[in-house]
């Protein structure tokens, strides 16, 4: 099998160019003059590096030189009492007002109204 | 040139070096142009395809991934490109040509030799694949890449065109199995 292999690398070698000559002069003529621009380059500044981390070294050094054990008294304990429940009469307070008649009494004169006014229509529909 | 050499071209073109570029477009135009015709473009389109390919290189040549070969970048491009023309043609061609398969021009190869026998013997991928490796000296993972397949589906292909062409030559009368494999 190797010998295949073989074989057919050197027979590749005898393979003629299927290009006429020109080929490649007609490539280049039709290239761009200019070639197009490099990527550039990510360069991290040294000195700036540098600077950096000898700025950030003695920070830390300061904060760790500065750093000191101090007792700090506890703050004292705060107990959020919750508000009391609401009375019954709180409640009903709230119900009445939270309808649109404002009132428990008003809501029920205008349902008596309703009620007239459907009374007033069923007996005028009525011949007798 | 090596693949080494190319490399080095390839990042002196990329530099902005056009004569770097020069330098690749000689040395790479007819291995290019060879492979497009013998594995079954037609001699004016594989010209086409190779100037096209060339161009986009160009234009690209910043973006240049050294990790592979000049020649595994450019062959890439241009198998693109040629798949591009392929759509292009499938858009316009009327249904007869789009079933018709693709058939090698008749001088590109010699007339009797192992690559020909093999273009008669193997389905068109697996042709090409053969080329890429033994003729360009493309290693499998590149041939992979070239062709936008698996890396391990390329080494299964080519181990199959290999045994495919093996078994056709041992039971080919006219091509002795002591002419052709030992």
């Amino acid at each position: 099998m190797s010998d295949l292999a073989s074989r057919l690398r050197a027979e590749a070698l005898t393979v003629p160019p299927t290009g006429d000559p020109g080929l490649a002069g007609r490539i280049r003529d039709r290239l761009p003059a200019a070639m197009p621009p490099a990527r550039p380059h990510l360069r991290f500044p040294l000195r700036l590096a540098a600077a950096a981390a000898l700025i950030a070294a003695l920070g830390l050094a300061w904060l760790l030189a500065s750093a000191v054990d101090v007792d700090v008294d506890a703050p004292p304990p705060v107990v959020v009492m919750p508000p009391p429940p609401p009375t019954l009469s709180e409640m009903l307070r709230d119900a009445g007002s939270a309808v649109p008649g404002e009132t428990v009494d008003g809501e029920l004169a205008a349902l008596g109204a309703d009620f007239a006014a459907v009374a007033r229509t069923v007996r005028s529909a009525v011949p007798f | 040139m090596t693949a080494d050499g190319d490399r080095a071209v390839a990042a002196r073109a990329a530099a902005g070096d056009a004569a770097a570029f020069a330098v690749l477009v000689e040395s790479h135009a007819q291995r290019l142009h060879r492979w497009l015709v013998a594995t079954g473009t037609a001699h004016h389109d594989a010209e086409d395809v190779v100037q096209e390919a060339f161009l986009r290189a160009h234009a690209a040549i910043a973006r240049y991934d050294a990790r592979w070969a000049f020649s595994t970048w450019l062959f890439t491009i241009a198998h693109r490109v040629r798949l591009d023309l392929a759509a292009r043609r499938r858009d316009h061609a009327p249904l007869d040509d789009i079933h018709a398969a693709p058939a090698a021009p008749a001088d590109a190869l010699p007339e009797g030799g192992l690559w020909s026998r093999a273009r008669g013997l193997l389905p068109a991928d697996e042709f090409r694949l053969l080329w890429l490796h033994y003729a360009e000296d493309q290693a499998p993972a590149a041939v992979a890449r070239i062709l936008g397949i698996n890396p391990i589906a390329a080494r299964v292909r080519l181990h199959r065109a290999r045994k495919r062409l093996e078994a056709a030559l041992r039971a080919d009368p006219s091509f002795t199995p002591a002419e052709a494999l030992s």
